[in-house]
């Protein structure tokens, strides 16, 4: 193994160049690159053929075509309030789903490591299973529950049918026949939280299971309430597989576009949409790729201030439980 | 107390569980509409198989996520050694560019390549689908490999070549049955990846190539299909056999250690 051996490191450095680097380095010249077509006029010579003369009053035989030149434009587009405010939702909706994974998933991590269950192995795995199906099926699944003529409404319609009373008291309400469930902001984050909650249990599972037992025991051999025992010991210990946690949802759910057009139905669009919008429909690819760069910087400050907290909160070697 | 902890296990699995089985039992209706019941059918099990689009995205999706693991796997193992070999140095900046697309968001990678192959005029279809598929498997790859790397004893691949083994006899007898374990998880891991990967194929696929994924979505974007349940029915059914099957060993022996569970992620 000493013996160094370049004849794999080489072509690994290339691979990695071109795969990684060189398409990053796209997007980045992409970004601050426009097409435009110089001005120019049609005019018809006196021998009745057409030539084209540009604004410096040059005159070619070929119709002058697009060309790549450097243009900041599209930062300044991108700072139009039509897209800071799609960024705006996105970052919103991404921290309400963040949030809600965090309540919802901590407690199940804290249960599972805990003495409740005989077999949490088991239990991990079972929450673990939906996400192996694939992404799109699951959100599929939410779909055909809560379209117009889905499964919920369905339901709700033949309750109504036998329960004459709700039905009046519903109608006198105004609840149409059909609710609508989705294509509203609560229809997008329900679908985060179902396709993400689990990235938020495992960091923290595997982070909780590892604690000293013995800390515990400590901190309630000395007086310590389980409230506090928990804000001081488990909390604080945990806190690395919080981070992790808040990443691996937070991430995804910055820059998703199958969600917010699925459960959204196109009515909440995040950033994630416009990108993909001008890579298919708008065709601006110079565009597209200048809002990439932003939520690339966006996404990679978030985790540059993720790990500034989980260095600064590390807790020290020397624990002071009370 | 206890009882509350475990009803409330109990929610969470309702939650996660609930649409799956309303899938499930859905996917046997006879009746299209999900208004009612309209008795049990293996109707829409046939006019799945029957259905050449999807079947033909089923097949794309088996044969990138097959032959991209496993090129992916090759290279990751190289590359792990090769990083494994380099100083401290370069080594810790390589590792910072292979990390690099897992730190990206997918919608980044998915453009970064599909920018790449319209630089080159590759046009968009299954060999750009596999190419990226490699690309974002192969850190994954490398991740899991490095560890068992560093628990090597240097001293007997060293040993190997004193008694006169090349570097290849050397490789295979020694090195790779002790880090076997990390690349069999690291090509677990890309498979898993591949399969379940809609946004990079979505911008690296072209000519009428698609897989499973970018199929459902279509699907989905125009309304529900019975035949997608019965298509989730299945897959769910393939993937509970697969995981139970792969755990149920470490599950007699009930460990309480989560490091059992083998969870490719």
């Amino acid at each position: 193994m000493k013996k160094k051996n370049r004849a794999l490191l080489v072509p690994f450095v290339l691979w990695a160049a071109i795969f990684i680097v060189l398409p990053l380095l796209m997007i980045v010249y992409y970004g601050v690159t426009v097409e435009v077509t110089p001005p120019y006029e049609e005019i018809v010579q006196a021998d009745g053929s057409v030539a084209f003369a540009l604004e410096d009053g040059a005159v070619t035989a070929e119709r002058p075509q697009k060309e790549t030149v450097f243009s900041l434009s599209n930062f300044r587009r991108m700072l139009e309030p039509t897209y800071l405010k799609l960024l705006g939702r996105s970052l919103k909706i991404a921290a309400i789903t963040t949030g809600i994974c965090l309540l919802l998933g901590y407690p199940v991590a804290m249960i599972l490591s805990g003495r409740d269950f005989k077999r949490p192995a088991l239990w991990l795995m079972l929450i673990i299973l939906p996400m192996w199906m694939n992404f799109l099926l699951r959100t599929y699944a939410w779909m055909s529950i809560l379209e117009n003529s889905g499964i919920l409404n369905s339901w709700i319609a033949a309750l109504r049918e036998a329960v004459p009373a709700l039905d009046a008291w519903l109608t006198d309400r105004g609840v149409g026949r059909k609710i609508i469930f989705l294509y509203n902001e609560n229809a997008v984050i329900l679908g985060m939280v179902y396709n993400y909650l689990s990235f938020m249990i495992m960091p923290i599972y595997t982070v909780i299971v590892k604690i000293d037992r013995s800390l515990l025991e400590a901190a309630a051999d000395l007086g310590a309430s389980p409230t506090q025992s928990f804000l001081r010991v488990t909390l604080p210990y945990s806190l690395p597989g919080v981070l992790e946690g808040v990443t691996m949802v937070f991430v995804p759910a910055v820059t998703t576009f199958v969600i917010s057009q699925l459960m959204g139905g196109g009515k909440v669009p995040l950033i994630g949409d416009v990108i993909q919008n001008q890579f298919g429909k708008a065709n601006d690819w110079h565009f597209g790729a200048t809002l990439s760069l932003l939520v690339m910087v966006v996404v990679l400050a978030f985790m540059g201030a993720l790990q500034r907290i989980d260095r600064e909160e590390e807790p020290q070697k020397e624990v002071r439980i009370l | 107390m206890r009882k509350l902890r475990k009803a409330y296990i109990g929610l969470i699995m309702a939650f996660l569980y609930a649409p799956i089985a309303l899938l499930i039992l859905y996917s046997f209706n006879a009746s299209k509409s999900r208004a009612q019941w309209g008795g049990f059918t293996l109707r829409w099990y046939r006019e799945l198989f029957a259905d050449e689009a999807i079947m033909a995205a089923l097949g794309t999706t088996l044969s990138v996520g097959l032959l991209s693991a496993l090129i992916a796997t090759v290279l990751g193992t190289a590359g792990a050694i090769a990083l494994f070999q380099m100083k401290r140095r370069p080594r810790g900046i390589m590792m910072a560019v292979i990390k690099l697309p897992m730190l990206n968001s997918e919608v980044v990678t998915g453009v970064s390549l599909m920018l790449l192959y319209a630089m080159v005029h590759i046009q968009l279809g299954y060999a750009t689908l596999l190419l990226s598929h490699v690309a974002f498997c192969v850190p994954y790859v490398v991740l899991s490999v490095m560890p068992k790397l560093r628990q090597l004893d240097p001293n007997i691949a060293e040993a190997a070549q004193d008694l006169g083994a090349t570097p290849l006899q050397g490789f295979l007898r020694v090195i790779l049955p002790d880090i076997l374990p990390g690349v069999f998880s690291g090509f677990i891991m890309a498979l898993t990846m591949s399969i379940d990967d809609f946004v990079v194929s979505f911008f690296t696929t072209g000519s009428g190539v698609s897989n499973l994924s970018i199929t459902v979505y279509t699907m989905a974007k125009r309304g529900i299909s019975p035949k997608i349940n019965a298509l989730s029915t299945l897959i769910f059914a393939c993937v509970f056999v697969l995981l139970v099957g792969i755990n149920l060993q470490d599950l007699r022996k009930d460990s309480k250690r989560v490091e059992k569970v083998r969870i490719p992620y």
